[in-house]
C-alpha cells in the first residue's frame, strides 16, 4: 500500500505540472480579463520550441553542459510561448478582435505548427524509432518516475503568481483590469499594459507546460497530447476558481486521474478522463448558483475594453 | 491683480467655452470658488454644469478659455492633472470594482513604492473617517454596500489623493434624507478644514442649506451669482428657470376627453432596492396632453417604463386601462410588454434612450419599424416584409427624414433628429391608444421639435392619451392640456397647463406641494 | 495617433479589405509552403486541385468535406447572432453523431433489421428518421443546457460549451473502446469503432452508393446541407425568429421594450443550434458509417471560424468552408521532396495564418485611425 502511495504521488505530480503551468498561465491571463482559449496551443509552441532547442543542441556537440542543456530548451520555450503571447494581445487588445476566435485560432495554429515541426524533425533525426532522439537532454530534467526540479519550478511560480495577485500592488491593480477596466482606466492604471504583461507572462509560464510535457513527462516526442492538457487546465482555472494555491493540489488530483486511468483498461480509462471535465461543469454551475463574488469570472473576461470617444 | 483680492480663489474659470459637434454646452463661462467655501452649482437638466465641471476634473479639455488654480493658470488634460493640483470630482456614476474591498477601491492606481500595505491604507481610511464623520468599515466589500456607502468611498478616494478642491456631483440624487443630512454634516466638517467644495445640484432646499454661495447657470450661461444668505427660493428658481419665453405652439381644445388611462398608487423600487416612486396617482385622458415635469431623475423614467411593463412594481400599485369603445376597464400592472400587445392595448412608447431602448442602432429604418410590426400574422413563420416597408416609407414622406435609403443604410448613421422621427413616426403609426414620450425633442433642432410638437397634438385631437415627460418648461406650457409634477418620486401637484405659470411649475419641481 | 470606432464603411468597402487580408494570407502562406518544398506554388496548387479534385470519388469527398464544415459552421450561426458565444459544436455535433450512431446500433439487434426478406430500402427508410431525429435530440441536449444556465444564472457560456465538448468527447471514447462494449458495438470485436459492421456493409444505416459509384454516399449529405443553408439563410433573413434572434443580439433592453421574452428565445436558439449540430453528426455517421472519438476532429472549433470570418452570412460561409477545406485537405496532396507529403498539421498552420490576418482585418473594419491631433466628433 505504501509501496503503491510512495509511487503514485510522484506519478501524480507529472501528470499534474503541465496542467498546473498552463492553468497558473491563464489564470494570470484571465485576471487580466483575456480569456486566452490560445492556451493549449501556446503550451505547443512552448514544447516544440524547447524540443527543438534540446535537439539542435544535444546532435550539436558530444559533451553536453549541464547549464547549457538547460537553458537553451528553457529559454527557447520561453521565447516562443512570449511570441505567442504577443500575438494574442496584438490581435485582442491592440486590434480589439474577438477573443474567442483569435485564442482558436492560436491553438489551430499552435497545435499545427508544432506537430508539424516535430514531424520535420523526426524525419530529420533519420532515427529508426519513429521518435525524436531526445534522450540525453531529458535527463537534464528528470528520470521520468519524479517530478524533477522543473515542477517545483511550477509549483514555485503558482505559489508566486498567488501571492502576487493577493498581496502586491501590481496584482491589485491586474485584478481591477479584469474586474472593471474603466474604472481601472479612471484610476490611472494603465489598462493595455497591464492586459499585454499579464498575458505574455501567462503565456510564458503556460509555454513551460509544454516544455514539461516533452522533458520531464513524456520525455519524447510522439504525437503528444498536449492539446488535451491545455483544456484540463483551461478546466483547472474554472475548477479552481482563479486561485493558483488551489491549483497546485487540483492539478496534482487531476493528474492523479490520469494516472490511475493508465492502469485501467481501456473504457474504464476513459471514463476517469471524463471527471475532470463533469466536476467542472458543476463547479462552473455551482458557482454561477452560489453568485458569491469572488468566486465568479472577472466580471470584464473575454471583452476588450475600449475607452470610448467622449 | 488676483492675489489683491480680499478673498482668495481656489479655482477660478474664465471665458470657458465647450462645444460638442455643433452644440454648445458651456459658453464664456467665468466662475470662481472661493478657499473654504461650499458652492452650489444650479442650474435645470442640460444647462451644461457637469460639463463644466468635467472640465475641472480634467474629463473633458475646454475649447477656450483659461483655469486657475490658487491664482496659477494651469492646464488640465486628464484626471491625473486634476489630482496632482489636488482637485478630486465624485461623479455621479461610481467608479468602483465591485468584489474589491474599501481600502483596496481607495488605493487603486495609487503608485506608491513597496508592498502592499493595506493594514496601513486601513489604518489612514479611518483616520480620515473620524476627522470628517463618515462612516465606514475599510474592510468591508462594495457588492455589499449601500449607495451611501458607495458614495462615502468615493468621496475618501478623492481625500485620500490629498484633494483640496472636491467637486459633488449630484450627490443627493441617490440618497435618502437622514444620508443627506449624514452627508452636509461631512461636508461642513470638510469645508473647516480649509477644503473647498462644489455641489451640483437643482435641489434649492439642499442650495439654501449647504451652500454659502450658489452660482446659476441656464442653457450653457452663466447666470450669476448670490451669497446664499441673500437668496430664496423663488429669486433662485427665477434665475434658474428664467422668464417664460412665447413659442407660439398651437394648443387646440378636442371635443371630447374621456379618462383613458388610470394610474393608482404606484411604487417602484429598484434593484437596490431604494424606492424611485412612491404612491403616484393620476389619471392620463384620451384628447389631451399630460405633460410630466420635474428634475433629471425624479422618476419620470420609472413611471413610463412601469406603465410600458417594463419595470416591476410594487403589490399596491395599480393601473387600470380603459377600453375606449366599451369603457371596459382592464387592469394591466403585472403584464409583460408581450402580454399587452397580445391583449390589444395599443401602447406606444418612445423611451428616452433611443438605441438603448426603442431602437436597434446597426439596423435599416425598416427593419426597425418592424420591430412593433413583425408579429403580424401568428401563424405565419416569416415576417411581412412588404408592410414594413411600405411604413417605413411613409414615415419618411409623412415626417421627411432626411436618409438615403430605407433598408440597408443603419440607423445609427442617420443624425438625431431623423432618428427621433423614425422612432415618433413608428410608434405613431401603430395607432395608439395611449402614446408616452420621454424627451422626446432632445438634441433635436427647432424645427424637428415642432414637428414633433404637432404630431404629438395631431394625436391628441384624434382621442389619443398622451403622455410627454419634457425637460423645457415653455413647451410643457404651451403644450400640454394638464402638467403633473413630480418631486423626488412623489406627485407634486397636477395643474392646468393653460393658467399656470412658470415659476410655479419650477417651485413645484424642487419641493414637494410647491408651496400652496 | 488615435483610434475611433466607425460604422459607416460601404459593405463592399469591407468585403474588399477581408478579400485583401485573404489575398496577403495565402501569398505568406505560398511562401511557407515554397520554403518547406522549395517547390513553384503554382505547382503547389495545381498539386492541390488535383489532390482534391482529381477524380470522380476525389471530388464527391471534398464536397462533402465543404458541405460538413458548412453544416456545423451554419448550426453555430443562429447563436452567434445572438451574440451567444457556443463553442461547443464539436460536442454537439460528436454526441449528435454518437446517438445516431447508437440507433443504427440497436438496430442490427433487432430481427425486422436482420431479415434479408426485408429490402434494404424499406429498412432504411424507417431507420434514417429515428437516427436522424436522435442525433438532433442529442445536440439539441448539449445546446440547450448551456443555455438554460446562462439565461438562468447568467453562467459563462464559452467556459460551459468548451467543458460540454469534452464530455461529449470522453462519453463517446468510452462507448465506442469499453471492452463490453466494443464487442456489442462490433460482433466479430475487431473493429474498434466501427457500428455493426455487418449492417453497415449491408448498407443499412448508412448512405449506399448510388449505382455503385464511387463517393456518391456522400450525395445525401451535401444535398441536405445544401438544403440547410438556404432554409438558414432565410431563416436568419425573413423569419420572426431570425428578427428576435437579431434584435436579442444587438440590445437586449430593446428586445424586452418590443416585447421579446430574452431568455425563451436564447434558449430556443440554441436548441435549434445544437439540433442542426446534431444533424451534422447523423449525416457524418451515414457518409461514413462509423463513429470514432474523432469523428468531428476539430470542425466543430474550424465552424467558428467560418461562422465569424462570413459575418453570419450563410453564403459568405459557403466561400469560407470551401477556402479552409481546400487549406486543410489540399496541403495533404502535396508531396514533399523526399517523398513525405505535408500533414494535417502543416495545413491547420496555414489555415490559422488566414484566419489571423481575418481576425486582424476586422480591425480596419470597425475602427479607424487618424493621425495628427484629436479631432471633435460631430454629433
Amino acid at each position: 500500500m505504501w509501496k503503491f502511495i510512495l509511487d503514485f504521488i510522484p506519478r501524480a505530480v507529472v501528470y499534474g505540472m503541465p496542467l498546473l503551468f498552463g492553468s497558473t498561465g491563464e489564470i494570470l491571463t484571465e485576471k487580466s480579463g483575456n480569456l486566452n482559449l490560445g492556451i493549449p496551443g501556446i503550451m505547443f509552441i512552448g514544447a516544440i520550441a524547447g524540443t527543438t532547442g534540446a535537439y539542435l543542441y544535444e546532435h550539436a556537440v558530444a559533451e553536453m553542459n549541464t547549464f547549457l542543456a538547460i537553458m537553451i530548451p528553457v529559454m527557447c520555450c520561453l521565447v516562443g510561448s512570449f511570441l505567442m503571447g504577443l500575438l494574442y494581445c496584438f490581435l485582442t487588445v491592440s486590434m480589439r478582435a474577438n477573443q474567442n476566435v483569435t485564442g482558436l485560432s492560436m491553438t489551430i495554429f499552435g497545435t499545427g505548427f508544432a506537430n508539424f515541426l516535430g514531424g520535420v524533425l523526426t524525419k530529420l533525426a533519420k532515427s529508426d524509432i519513429a521518435n525524436l532522439d531526445i534522450t540525453r537532454s531529458v535527463n537534464y530534467f528528470g528520470d521520468g518516475n519524479h517530478p524533477g526540479w522543473l515542477a517545483y519550478v511550477g509549483i514555485g511560480i503558482a505559489v508566486l503568481t498567488s501571492l502576487f495577485l493577493k498581496y502586491t500592488r501590481t496584482g491589485l491593480q491586474l485584478r481591477a483590469v479584469g474586474e472593471n477596466p474603466a474604472t481601472a482606466d479612471a484610476a490611472g492604471i494603465n489598462v493595455t499594459r497591464y492586459k499585454y504583461l499579464a498575458t505574455i507572462v501567462g503565456s510564458m509560464i503556460a509555454g513551460l507546460g509544454g516544455l514539461y510535457y516533452i522533458m520531464a513527462s513524456s520525455r519524447t516526442w510522439s504525437e503528444p497530447q498536449i492539446d488535451a492538457a491545455g483544456w484540463l487546465a483551461i478546466a483547472i482555472v474554472i475548477f479552481t476558481t482563479w486561485r493558483p494555491a488551489i491549483s497546485i493540489f487540483a492539478s496534482i488530483g487531476f493528474g492523479g486521474l490520469l494516472v490511475l486511468s493508465t492502469n485501467f483498461p481501456i473504457g474504464i480509462k476513459e471514463l476517469f478522463e471524463l471527471v475532470p471535465y463533469v466536476v467542472t461543469l458543476i463547479v462552473l454551475i455551482m458557482v454561477s448558483l452560489r453568485k458569491k463574488r469572488e468566486n465568479l469570472p472577472p466580471q470584464s473576461l473575454g471583452l476588450a475594453y475600449f475607452r470610448e470617444e467622449r | 491683480m488676483h492675489e489683491l483680492e480680499a478673498v482668495k480663489n481656489a479655482v477660478r474659470m474664465e471665458g470657458i467655452t465647450k462645444h460638442f459637434g455643433s452644440v454648445i454646452a458651456n459658453r464664456n463661462i467665468n466662475l470662481e470658488l472661493h478657499e473654504g467655501e461650499i458652492l452650489s452649482l444650479l442650474g435645470e437638466n442640460g444647462s451644461g454644469k457637469t460639463t463644466l465641471m468635467n472640465m475641472l476634473s480634467g474629463i473633458y479639455y475646454p475649447d477656450e478659455g483659461q483655469i486657475y488654480i490658487h491664482g496659477r493658470p494651469v492646464t488640465i488634460r486628464s484626471p491625473k492633472d486634476a489630482f496632482e493640483h489636488g482637485i478630486g470630482m465624485i461623479h455621479q456614476h461610481f467608479k468602483l470594482v465591485d468584489v474589491f474591498t474599501a481600502t483596496e477601491n481607495i488605493i487603486l492606481g495609487l503608485e506608491e513604492k513597496g508592498m502592499l500595505n493595506v493594514k496601513k491604507a486601513a489604518a489612514k481610511i479611518r483616520e480620515i473617517s473620524e476627522r470628517y464623520g463618515f462612516d465606514i468599515d475599510p474592510n468591508q466589500k462594495i457588492y455589499n454596500m449601500s449607495v451611501s456607502q458607495k458614495q462615502t468611498v468615493e468621496i475618501i478616494k478623492v481625500l485620500y489623493r490629498g484633494a483640496d478642491i472636491l467637486i459633488l456631483d449630484e450627490p443627493t440624487a441617490v440618497l435618502t434624507p437622514q444620508e443627506t443630512e449624514k452627508l452636509f454634516t461631512v461636508m461642513r466638517n470638510m469645508k473647516k478644514d480649509g477644503k473647498s467644495l462644489i455641489i451640483i445640484t437643482h435641489k434649492l432646499h439642499e442650495v439654501l442649506e449647504v451652500s454659502d454661495r450658489v452660482a446659476i447657470l441656464r442653457k450653457g450661461e452663466y447666470i450669476g451669482d448670490v451669497e446664499t444668505k441673500n437668496a430664496d427660493q423663488q429669486s433662485l428658481t427665477d434665475m434658474m428657470v428664467g422668464r417664460a419665453v412665447s413659442l407660439n405652439i398651437d394648443r387646440p381644445q378636442a371635443e371630447e376627453i374621456t379618462e383613458r388611462l388610470r394610474v393608482e398608487h404606484l411604487t417602484v423600487k429598484d434593484v437596490e432596492g431604494v424606492k424611485r416612486l412612491t404612491d403616484v396617482s393620476f389619471s392620463a385622458n384620451a384628447g389631451e396632453i399630460l405633460g410630466i415635469a420635474g428634475i433629471a431623475g425624479s422618476g419620470q423614467r420609472e413611471l413610463l417604463e412601469a406603465i410600458a411593463g417594463l419595470q416591476p412594481i410594487e403589490p399596491e400599485s395599480r393601473i387600470t386601462y380603459i377600453e375606449p369603445k366599451t369603457g371596459e376597464e382592464r387592469i394591466i400592472n403585472g403584464m409583460d410588454p408581450l402580454k399587452i400587445i397580445r391583449s390589444g392595448i395599443l401602447l406606444s412608447f418612445v423611451p428616452e434612450d433611443r438605441f438603448g431602448m426603442g431602437l436597434v442602432g446597426s439596423m435599416s429604418i425598416t427593419d426597425n419599424v418592424m420591430l412593433r410590426s413583425y408579429r403580424m400574422g401568428r401563424f405565419n413563420p416569416f415576417y411581412n416584409h412588404r408592410f414594413p416597408k411600405q411604413l417605413a416609407n411613409e414615415i419618411v414622406n409623412d415626417l421627411e427624414v432626411v436618409t438615403p435609403n430605407i433598408d440597408r443604410i443603419p440607423l445609427r448613421r442617420l443624425s438625431g433628429g431623423n432618428v427621433q422621427k423614425v422612432l415618433v413616426g413608428r410608434e405613431i403609426k401603430q395607432s395608439p391608444t395611449v402614446l408616452m414620450t420621454a424627451y422626446a425633442v432632445r438634441g433635436l433642432d427647432i424645427n424637428t421639435s415642432y414637428t414633433i410638437y404637432n404630431l404629438l397634438t395631431e394625436q391628441k385631437m384624434k382621442g389619443v392619451a398622451v403622455i410627454y415627460v419634457g425637460e423645457d418648461l415653455d413647451v410643457l406650457l404651451e403644450l400640454c392640456d394638464r402638467i403633473l409634477v413630480l418631486c423626488g418620486g412623489q406627485v407634486s401637484g397636477v395643474v392646468d397647463g393653460r393658467n399656470v405659470t412658470k415659476e410655479q411649475i419650477g417651485l413645484m419641481m424642487t419641493k414637494l406641494g410647491g408651496g400652496e | 495617433m488615435h483610434i475611433a470606432k466607425r460604422d459607416n464603411l460601404p459593405v463592399w468597402k469591407a468585403w474588399m479589405i477581408r478579400g485583401i487580408a485573404i489575398i496577403i494570407a495565402i501569398m505568406l502562406c505560398a511562401l511557407i509552403t515554397y520554403l518547406f518544398t522549395k517547390m513553384n506554388p503554382i505547382t503547389v496548387v495545381d498539386k492541390m486541385f488535383k489532390g482534391l479534385f482529381g477524380s470522380e470519388r476525389k471530388t464527391w469527398k471534398t464536397v462533402y468535406q465543404v458541405a460538413c464544415l458548412l453544416g456545423i459552421s451554419l448550426a453555430v450561426t443562429p447563436a452567434f447572432k445572438m451574440r451567444f458565444w457556443n463553442i461547443g459544436a464539436e460536442g454537439q455535433v460528436l454526441i449528435g453523431a454518437f446517438a445516431a450512431a447508437a440507433c443504427m446500433f440497436y438496430a442490427g439487434r433487432m430481427p425486422f433489421f436482420n431479415n434479408p426478406d426485408i429490402s434494404m430500402g424499406v429498412k432504411n427508410t424507417i431507420l434514417f428518421p429515428v437516427m436522424m431525429l436522435a442525433g438532433m435530440l442529442a445536440g439539441a441536449l448539449w445546446g440547450f443546457l448551456p443555455a438554460f444556465f446562462k439565461s438562468r444564472w447568467n453562467t459563462n457560456e464559452t467556459l460551459f460549451t468548451l467543458m460540454m465538448n469534452y464530455v461529449a468527447l470522453q462519453i463517446v471514447k468510452f462507448m465506442v473502446s469499453y471492452r463490453g462494449f466494443k464487442y456489442l458495438w462490433s460482433p466479430n470485436g475487431t473493429a474498434v469503432g466501427m457500428i455493426n459492421s455487418d449492417l453497415a456493409s449491408a448498407g443499412i444505416g448508412n448512405f449506399t452508393k448510388i449505382g455503385g459509384k464511387p463517393g456518391t454516399q456522400y450525395l445525401f449529405s451535401i444535398a441536405v446541407i445544401a438544403v440547410l443553408t438556404v432554409v438558414l439563410y432565410l431563416y436568419l433573413r425573413f423569419s420572426k425568429h431570425g428578427y428576435e434572434i437579431a434584435v436579442v443580439g444587438e440590445s437586449e433592453r430593446t428586445a424586452s421594450y418590443a416585447g421579446i421574452k430574452v431568455n425563451r428565445v436564447i434558449i430556443r436558439t440554441m436548441i435549434l443550434s445544437g439540433a442542426l449540430c446534431g444533424l451534422v453528426g447523423f449525416l457524418i455517421v451515414g457518409a461514413e458509417g462509423t463513429i470514432a472519438a474523432n469523428s468531428v476532429d476539430g470542425r466543430g472549433y474550424t465552424a467558428v471560424m467560418v461562422s465569424w470570418m462570413s459575418q453570419f452570412n450563410p453564403i459568405g460561409m459557403v466561400f469560407s468552408s470551401l477556402l479552409l477545406v481546400f487549406m486543410q485537405f489540399g496541403a495533404k496532396e502535396v508531396p514533399m521532396p523526399d517523398g513525405v507529403s505535408l500533414d494535417k498539421n502543416f495545413a491547420n498552420m496555414l489555415m490559422a495564418i488566414i484566419l489571423f490576418f481575418i481576425i486582424g482585418c476586422e480591425f480596419f473594419i470597425n475602427y479607424q485611425l487618424q493621425f495628427g491631433h484629436h479631432k471633435k466628433r460631430g454629433v
